[in-house]
């Protein structure tokens, strides 16, 4: 007994895709319904003046552009400069056995960690030097400040302790970078020298390695670590940066 | 060359086709198709264990469809002459019966979901299971878009010969 012959058989005959027992079938069916059988040819006829219409496109030369080859290589030219000067930092680092010995002194700042060292030293020059007013909220208010400023940033803030390098904790505020709200806290150490910890939620960089930059007469130390970013400030000439670094990284790690 | 290459390069030409079918404008077509490949390039790794042709396909489709969705505010900015110039490649001469202008016009007159079904099945030569996968939907609503969308073609052109031989008398 066979299987009645459905569309799906005539449609399949049009693009001659039947296997031959089940092609003679349908064969005979169409010898006795000439109507289908003059619809089916005529849409085969067009099937192939579809495919001669069409088929010299297939055989132009491929356009150089297309060859995979030199896709694959412009997207490695693609790839943003800061993702290598990061990659860079990071081969130094493992090179010189633990991340401290390199100074990456270009990072372009368009995102990530290039970008948050960039606001933090902005916020620096603005507020750090200012004398009168540094902090919206001062060392009395920190529970305040902490309670504040993580209502604003949506992620939990603290303020690290800094007593053991030498600097006490001096204020904080919020300061607007291009990737929402960020806390600035600010710290004063002997003979003047103000130090600022800038850190806000990542959206790229949402874990990285501690990188040091140098922009003109600050130098800032930057991290990330599950989604918040940090970045210290310091005048130029100010030593131990990295240490007081590692210090408010052990702390966030801890609180 | 490398594996990826290796599997792609071979259905360049008819990916090239295929925009083709959609896009008179052949720099338009190509440049889909260029931003086709570079997705591919750039999620290979995601593809899994996709066959690589419909997989192709599929983006491209998604790509054209996309393009068709914006085409409209963007054709009114497509000077005439460049509207009018037919960019594909057309032969001279003609079918026995088929006009090859009338065929095109006929083509394009159809709903694109129809279209996409035609140039899949009787133009690139896939499967009917590969089609239905570039096109998301089962084998059996496949097969019967295909029949009705050749049937409509059918009356299109035959409209349109109809038409050109009332011009003639």
């Amino acid at each position: 007994m066979t299987t009645p012959v459905g569309e799906d058989d005539l449609t399949a005959w049009v693009d001659d895709r039947l296997a031959a027992e089940r092609r003679s079938v349908v064969e005979r069916y169409l010898a006795d319904h000439p109507e289908i059988a003059a619809r089916l040819r005529q849409q085969q006829d067009q099937r192939s003046a579809l495919r001669s219409l069409f088929a010299p496109v297939a055989s132009e030369p491929l356009p150089a552009t297309m060859r995979i080859e030199a896709i694959a290589a412009s997207r490695r030219r693609a790839r943003p400069a800061w993702f290598q000067a990061v990659a860079a930092a990071l081969l130094l680092a493992v090179g010189f056995g633990g991340g401290w010995g390199v100074r990456t002194r270009t990072l372009p700042p368009q995102a990530g960690i290039g970008a948050l060292a960039r606001e933090a030293g902005y916020s620096y020059r603005v507020y750090a030097s200012d004398t009168q007013r540094p902090a919206e909220m001062g060392a009395g208010e920190k529970q305040q400040l902490v309670s504040w400023a993580s209502r604003r940033i949506g992620s939990k803030v603290a303020v690290p302790d800094l007593a053991a390098a030498g600097y006490h904790f001096a204020g904080g505020r919020l300061v607007a970078t291009p990737h929402g709200p960020a806390l600035l806290l600010l710290y004063d150490g002997a003979a003047r020298v103000r130090l600022a910890v800038l850190s806000r939620p990542m959206d790229i960089d949402k874990d990285a390695d501690m990188v040091s930059t140098r922009d003109g007469d600050v130098q800032q130390v930057s991290w990330a670590d599950h989604g918040i970013g940090f970045s210290v400030v310091a005048p130029g000439v100010t030593s131990g940066l990295q240490t007081i670094a590692a210090a408010i990284r052990d702390q966030a790690a801890t609180t | 060359m490398d594996e990826r290459a290796a599997l792609i390069e071979p259905l360049i030409p008819g990916l090239r086709r295929y925009a083709r079918g959609w896009l008179r404008d052949a720099a338009l077509a190509d440049d889909i198709v260029q931003d086709c490949l570079e997705r591919a390039v750039s999620s290979w790794r995601q593809r899994r264990g996709d066959a690589v042709r419909p997989w192709l396909y599929a983006i491209l489709h998604n790509l054209l469809v996309d393009h068709g969705r914006r085409a409209p505010r963007r054709a009114t900015l497509v000077p005439i002459d460049t509207a009018n110039e037919v960019a594909l490649a057309i032969r001279a001469e003609q079918t026995d019966a088929i006009e090859h202008g009338d065929l095109l016009r006929s083509l394009n007159a159809l709903p694109p979901d129809q279209k996409a079904v035609i140039l899949l099945v009787s133009i690139e030569d896939l499967s009917y299971a590969e089609a239905a996968t570039v096109l998301g939907i089962p084998v059996g609503t496949l097969m019967s878009r295909l029949s009705r969308a050749r049937d409509r073609l059918a009356g299109l052109i035959g409209a349109g010969a109809r038409a050109s031989l009332r011009r003639v008398k």
